[in-house]
């Protein structure tokens, strides 16, 4: 599978995992508790396999930076969070640094 | 003080983990991969620590982009990646970019101690 496919696949899991954990409430919730458990399995070993192509540095930082993205615009979207110029700054930056990795290439 | 020990702990525990994940090759390989999960464990417990004291916000950015940053140099030194001026650049905004967002009114800023 295309290294960029499994780091895509690894970004939705882990965000999946972690809106789980809220839902879980301690682990005291068994649907929830186990969305955790597979999101988090699923996204690590997508990455894993991703990192046998993928540089280290590179596929970390977007995998952090984009999660994070994901994270706030389902914040915004399904939570109805408030979007103020922070945000968009920090959304901006994200991408724009995401585009800069794989434009700087080398790999 | 102790608070950010734990943090510190916390960090190098992920780090410690991100890099047993590369070594794993995709879970294969048997001690990288019970590293990871030594790793990640420690980190979240220290994490979950250092969080008694130290306010979430400053937690996060300190953890992700000391992690991020930090990675990136495990990349150079122990494969060799790259490290040209845009690399470097493009993962100071991404850093910048996690910052701010979890630095907004959402993050749980109420809890911070007064200084």
């Amino acid at each position: 599978m295309n290294a960029y496919l499994l780091l895509a696949l690894a970004i939705v899991s882990e965000v999946f995992g972690s809106s789980m954990l809220k839902a879980a409430n301690g682990f005291k919730k068994l649907l929830p508790s186990l969305g955790v458990i597979i999101g988090y399995s699923i996204a690590f070993y997508a990455l894993s396999l991703s990192l046998k192509t993928l540089p280290l540095g590179v596929a970390y930082a977007i995998w952090a930076g984009l999660g994070t993205v994901l994270t706030a615009l389902i914040g915004i979207t399904v939570y109805k969070e408030n979007v103020n110029g922070k945000k968009i700054l920090g959304l901006a930056l994200i991408v724009g640094g995401v585009i800069l990795l794989n434009s700087g290439g080398g790999y | 003080m102790r608070g950010y020990i734990y943090l510190t702990i916390s960090i190098a525990g992920e780090i410690f983990a991100t890099t047993m994940l590369k070594l794993s090759d995709g879970f294969t390989v048997l001690l990288p991969s019970a590293g990871v999960m030594f790793g990640y464990a420690l980190s979240f417990y220290c994490l979950s620590l250092c969080l008694n004291t130290v306010p979430l916000s400053l937690a996060y950015a300190i953890w992700s982009g000391a992690g991020t940053a930090l990675t990136a140099l495990i990349g150079a030194i122990l494969w060799g990646e790259a490290f040209s001026s845009l690399k470097i650049l493009g993962i100071i905004l991404i850093i910048g970019g996690i910052i701010a967002l979890n630095s907004s009114s959402n993050a749980e800023t109420a809890k911070e101690p007064s200084r």
